[in-house]
């Protein structure tokens, strides 16, 4: 009792003094960083876990582009499963004037045969259970009902149909898989599909095959059917599962890493909190053990001081976590096809470890060392500094931090990777201050003693100005390359498409509406576009070895050879392409490749490539490789024969073009009479691809900010650290005939300039980073935002001065007197 | 012009109590104080009898409890901590027994510390010509870590000097110097004393320093008794 009352009254004074609450605001941000990152990947591994086993709508999915073949059909029932075909195809439905683009599932009475479908009567609510439509009926999702602003009940068009609107479709199992969904999507039944007329030969559609029977009945027919397999794929549930899981793994481990910068700049905070804390404690502890109390004694009440504080502080942490969690949600949560299960508890633990962690490892290098100060420090004042052992317990409590938050988040190599740059930008940055700082030790430019002071005062202390500005700078090129360049980059490529760029594709176009549609087109003024035909097909062999994945180094060429291949044939070199080797036709069946493929797979003039359309093989050598300008957004094939080469081949025909918004309006109508093609509004695609980049990096950024209160921490740290000296140091100016406003302005200055620096080298890191990915992922004359690199010295500076002002505000209040006699703190 | 008009600093009735736990206690006591141009005092008295504490007070670092203090001719008590430090600046020199200097200043902007925040123009070459003065040309660029004690001190007087004060205060200026350096620094203070005609007030145990100084205070207790 005796005891926990000492312990209690001991720790009233440590709160009341001002070095133990900066080392828990540290560990507040760490917790609650650690816990809302682990608690959002929680909440979307669960929501994956729930759907696992009705992934694909049943335990076995065969797909193609092409209509299955019946024999595969028949050996399905013909070994007792059950089976169930889709087919999938984009078109746009109409509803009065509006329109929407949508991927339609055209269905059996008897879909799915795993899981379940729900509807519900209007946007708002999540659903019940529900049977596939009746025919004549279909069902939307709540995006497509309201892009066409109508209701459940009216009547949309369909290519030559009217469909009624049954119900909003809340919940498909085969869709569940498909986080990212770009089309809104409607199910309809497969009766209707023919009525429709929506899918000509060679159309672009999806078929697959459902399948549903014991797990050794499917594992035993998939066996024997994977041989015969001709341009299909086969997906098991499982198979689907592990992709499944792969995303959860992804979004775990990038969320994670923002998570860790967050966590080191926390911990250096904490570092730097404690040493102060323990340097403050230094003469009271060689008192302590001049009257023979044991170190291990003193470490152990120092240890239960800061365990009695460091509860509450996890505890707050793991609340703010939880906090963040939900913002991550809610900007990221809207991309989810499904709504995200309550947070668990589980997150709150592993955060409570983290903290734990960050906490010890990095407080007890500075406690052990104080517990073993001597004795005799009381007789001869040395200097407190570290010794080898505690240098080197901070990198290993860092790598311990990041192995285990590389354990939780799942992902090594980019933290790695992140680890590096992060240590990159850091050394450059402190390097760059570094030089400055030694300039302006030895040339202090300006006549103004308030300005000469500040800089002088600014590279007097180079390991305060290194630490707050090199951690300002971090956290705040994250902030603002996220929150700035990142959208400024996305808007600017898009700018940069230029005025004749296509913004509609038509895809599905029969050979004989080729003619017909250039007519039309031609009417609406849009003039004699480009048609290329279009045929799927898939790489067998290459110089008359087949192609296998593990052939080829480059992970793309995979891709290539398990999925589909697009190709076309041309007389004539199409619009942005370029010949780089070869020679455009000669003679015999030749075919031409683009560049960014030939490198894929190792590919030269004159190699043979051998692929399959249909039951037809086709040979041919490669005549030439072209540079192809992807960024057109003209229609453009990684593979283009010589039509003699593949004539008589079953294709459809596509195009791209370029309309304005009246064109667009009219475009609509026109297709009417061209039920079967697919418009493809790319502007639409393109805001539906920029609401996703800004929906994740609305989320990233609700971590950053926690980076910038960590920076804040670092800051807040580094200058409590010289606060006695500041305090002894204003008391000498004063007794000068410094008055306190100079003092306090001298201050402002030199801690405005700290955070002008780091905020300004944060925004130019942010800016180079814009820059980079401009010239390397982008590839556009980015005009990066100048002003940039001054808001970030401007909230550099805000940061600075706030932080200044909470722990600085008092050092000029002391009289000179008292702080003069009691000698430099 | 009479003796007041002409005092440097002049110190009636003064007085300074402090609140402390067992109740007031009396620090100084009915302390008058007065010193003309170019003189010099002593300050003596044994440890806690107030002498450091009349020096903070003659200075205006601190505030009297009762009494009137004036320096230069102007009335200090009544000025609040600015005003007080707006009629020390440029005029009014310090050492002190632990040096007090900046440690992360050179020597050389220790001493143009004074100088620049008077707004002098000519900082840095006052303060190379005061370091060269206590025999410190050599040791412009070093930080007081790398002094020794009987240097960092002289860069202390350097520093009280550069500015040409009108008065210094020197607070055990030799307390933490062993004998023969202590005697040298007190041979250079009482030595710039003279040439630039400066009033001098310091707080000393050492007898032999005292009595280099034309007028002595004897304090016990808060109380003057010589």
């Amino acid at each position: 009792m005796n005891t926990l009352l000492t312990l209690l009254r001991h720790a009233r004074r440590e709160w009341r003094g001002a070095e133990l609450k900066p080392v828990l605001a540290a560990l507040v941000v760490a917790v609650a960083a650690a816990t809302g990152v682990l608690a959002f990947s929680d909440r979307i591994e669960r929501t994956l876990a729930a759907r696992s086993g009705e992934l694909i709508g049943g335990d076995a999915v065969l797909s193609s582009r092409r209509p299955l073949p019946p024999e595969l059909v028949r050996s399905a029932s013909d070994a007792g499963l059950s089976s169930t075909s889709v087919v999938a195809f984009p078109t746009v439905l109409f509803a009065g004037d509006a329109s929407v683009l949508v991927e339609i599932k055209a269905v059996a009475a008897d879909y799915p045969l795993r899981g379940r479908l729900k509807t519900a009567p209007d946007g708002t609510s999540s659903g019940l259970p529900a049977a596939a439509p009746e025919p004549g009926s279909l069902y939307l999702d709540a995006r497509a009902l309201a892009a066409l602003a109508t209701s459940v009940g009216s009547e949309v068009e369909i290519g030559n149909a009217r469909l009624r609107i049954a119900g909003v479709l809340t919940e498909d199992p085969e869709g569940a898989g498909s986080f990212l969904t770009l089309a809104p999507r409607a199910l309809l039944r497969d009766v209707d599909v023919d009525q429709l007329g929506l899918l000509g030969p060679a159309s672009r559609a999806f078929h697959r095959l459902l399948l549903a029977g014991p797990t050794s009945a499917v594992e035993a027919w998939a066996k024997a059917v994977e041989p015969r397999l001709k341009g299909q794929r086969l997906t098991l549930a499982r198979d689907a599962e592990q992709q499944l899981a792969e995303v959860g793994r992804q979004t775990r481990a990038f969320f994670g890493l923002a998570a860790l910068a967050v966590l080191w700049l926390a911990a250096l905070a904490i570092a730097l909190t404690a040493r102060r804390y323990t340097e403050a404690r230094r003469e009271i502890v060689a008192q302590l053990r001049c009257f023979g109390l044991s170190r291990r004694r003193i470490l152990l009440q120092l240890g239960a001081t800061l365990g009695l504080f460091g509860l509450p502080a996890i505890a707050a942490g793991i609340l703010l976590g939880y906090a963040l969690q939900a913002l991550i949600a809610l900007g990221v949560g809207a991309l989810f096809v499904e709504t995200l299960p309550p947070p668990g508890a589980q997150a709150a633990l592993l955060g409570a470890l983290v903290g734990v962690l960050a906490y010890l490892s990095f407080t007890l290098p500075a406690l052990s060392r104080l517990a073993g100060t001597a004795p005799s420090t009381l007789l001869r004042q040395t200097e407190d500094r570290l010794g080898l052992r505690e240098w080197l317990a901070y990198p290993a409590a860092l790598g311990v931090l990041t192995v285990a938050v590389w354990l939780l988040t799942g992902e090594g190599q980019l933290g790695l990777i992140a680890l590096a740059g992060m240590s990159v930008l850091a050394l450059s940055l402190a390097g760059v201050m570094w030089l400055l700082l030694r300039l302006l030790r030895k040339h202090v430019p300006g006549r103004s003693f308030i300005v000469r002071q500040a800089l002088r005062q600014f590279a007097s202390r180079p390991g305060t100005t290194l630490l707050s500005s090199v951690s300002l700078a971090l956290a705040l090129a994250a902030v603002l390359l996220l929150g700035a360049v990142a959208g400024d980059l996305v808007r600017q490529w898009r700018l940069g498409l230029g005025a004749d760029t296509p913004n509609r594709f038509l895809l599905n176009i029969q050979p004989d509406q080729v003619e017909p549609l250039r007519d039309e087109l031609s009417r609406l003024g849009i003039d004699a576009p480009q048609l290329f035909p279009f045929a799927v097909g898939r790489l067998l062999a290459i110089n008359g070895t087949a192609a296998t994945a593990e052939r080829f180094p480059d992970p793309r060429a995979g891709r290539f050879i398990d999925g589909n291949l697009n190709l076309s044939w041309s007389e004539q070199l199409p619009e942005a392409n370029r010949l780089v080797a070869g020679q455009w036709w000669s003679d015999g069946p030749e075919v031409s490749i683009a560049e960014n493929w030939a490198q894929i797979f190792n590919l030269g003039v004159g190699d043979r490539i051998t692929i399959s359309v249909g039951d037809r093989q086709v040979e041919a050598r490669v005549a030439n490789v072209r540079a192809v300008d992807w960024d057109s957004f003209r229609v453009n094939f990684f593979l283009l024969y010589r039509p003699a080469t593949v004539a008589g081949l079953e294709s459809t025909w596509v195009t791209s073009i370029r309309t304005d918004a009246q064109q667009a309006r009219q475009l609509g109508p026109m297709l009417r009479a061209f039920p079967n093609v697919t418009l493809i509004d790319v502007d639409a695609l393109l805001a539906r691809i920029l609401g996703v980049v800004d929906a994740v990096i609305r989320s990233l950024s609700a971590i950053f900010w926690f980076a910038l209160a960590a920076a804040a921490c670092v800051l807040i740290a580094a200058l409590a650290v010289t606060a006695g000296a500041r305090r002894f140091e204003s008391a000498l100016w004063r007794s000068l005939g410094a008055s306190r406003r100079t003092l306090q302005r001298t201050q402002w200055l030199e801690l405005g300039s700290i955070g002008a620096l780091g905020g300004g080298f944060g925004g130019i890191a942010a800016l180079a980073t814009g820059w980079a990915l401009a010239e390397r992922v982008f590839q556009i004359d980015y005009a990066p935002p100048w002003w940039l690199a001054l808001a970030g010295a401007a909230l550099g500076v805000l940061l600075s001065l706030l932080a200044g002002w909470l722990v600085l505000r008092r050092v000029s209040a002391t009289p000179p007197a008292i702080t003069l006699r009691a000698g430099a703190a | 012009m009479n003796v007041a008009t002409k005092a440097v600093v002049e110190a009636r009735d003064i007085s300074k109590r402090v609140m402390t736990a067992a109740g007031e206690l009396s620090v100084l006591d009915a302390i008058d104080v007065q010193l003309t141009a170019g003189e010099s005092l002593a300050i003596v008295g044994e440890s806690g009898s107030g002498k450091t504490t009349l020096l903070s007070l003659l200075a205006g670092l601190d505030e009297p409890s009762s009494g009137r203090i004036d320096l230069f001719g102007e009335a200090l008590t009544g000025l609040d901590e600015d005003g007080r430090a707006a009629l020390r600046l440029g005029r009014v020199g310090f050492v002190f027994q632990a040096f007090h200097l900046l440690p992360s200043f050179t020597a050389l902007e220790n001493v143009a510390a004074p100088l620049e925040l008077a707004g002098r123009s000519d900082a840095m070459a006052r303060a190379r010509a005061a370091l060269e003065r206590v025999g410190l040309s050599h040791r412009l660029d070093h930080l007081p870590r790398q002094l020794s004690g009987g240097e960092q001190q002289r860069v202390a007087l350097a520093r009280a000097f550069a500015i040409g004060p009108r008065l210094l205060f020197a607070d055990e200026p030799t307390g933490n110097l062993d004998q023969h350096t202590g005697q040298r620094v007190a041979d250079l203070l009482f030595e710039i004393n003279r040439d630039q005609g400066t009033s001098l007030i310091l707080v000393t145990h050492d007898a032999r320093l005292a009595a280099r100084c034309q007028h002595q205070i004897r304090l016990e207790a808060g109380r003057c008794v010589a």
